[in-house]
């Protein structure tokens, strides 16, 4: 437990750090949360099916830890209300099915490549 | 200094969003609400300083938030009940976004 909590929070800091130097890539912040959160949905999918155990630290750290950080929800849903709010609906609507066929796909896409 | 408390807030974030899903009967609410949370404080941070957005917001929020959990909840939610997956991935949207707006307006 003792070494389980750094590597957790390590995990954390490290996907955080990486989500911010992929959104200084230069796309825009709508291709950043997608590139960002489907390359995390991927991994997650290979850390949950190459580890079954929910409390094996390696999995707590990669999949609680790096893929939590390196993805996000608060940023998709700040610029999906700021879409809504100018009217662009059928903007809001692409985003959403977006991120979720990705997210969805990526994450069983890693579940089969899967070691 | 900046760096330092990136580092600081980003792993909060972690511990918070980890501790969430652990202290509720089913870790699916954790994520909820830890995601609709985040979602509203983003919105309220949205008039502040940039280095508070950046410390606040991508590190502190974006750790606390999480779009890969939700995911992989989402498949396995939809192996055991079909219905609790849909409800679950619209009430995340729905309440998600709605906060986020709510935030964005009190900001």
């Amino acid at each position: 437990m003792d070494r389980v909590v750094p590597a957790v929070l390590a995990g954390g800091v490290a996907g955080s750090v990486g989500r911010w130097a992929i959104s200084e890539a230069g796309w825009s912040g709508a291709t950043t949360m997608l590139v960002v959160n489907t390359l995390g949905s991927f991994v997650l999918g290979i850390v949950i099916a190459a580890v079954p155990d929910r409390d094996n630290p390696v999995r707590l750290a990669l999949g609680i830890g790096v893929c939590g950080g390196l993805t996000t929800f608060s940023g998709l849903a700040v610029d999906l209300a700021t879409r809504l709010d100018a009217g662009q609906i059928g903007e809001a609507a692409g985003m959403t099915f977006a991120s979720l066929a990705l997210g969805l796909v990526a994450f069983l896409g890693g579940r089969t490549v899967a070691p | 200094m900046i760096a330092v408390l990136f580092v600081a807030t980003a792993a909060a974030g972690t511990l918070l969003r980890w501790q969430a899903a652990l202290t509720v009967p089913v870790r699916a609410i954790g994520t909820f609400a830890v995601n609709v949370g985040g979602a509203f404080a983003l919105g309220l941070l949205s008039t502040a300083s940039a280095d508070s957005q950046l410390v606040g917001g991508v590190a502190g929020l974006g750790a606390l938030t999480t779009f890969s959990t939700f995911v992989a909840e989402l498949v396995e939610l939809h192996e055991i009940d079909r219905g609790w997956a849909w409800r679950y991935g619209v009430a995340t949207f729905v309440f998600g976004v709605a906060a986020a707006w709510l935030g964005l307006r009190l900001a």
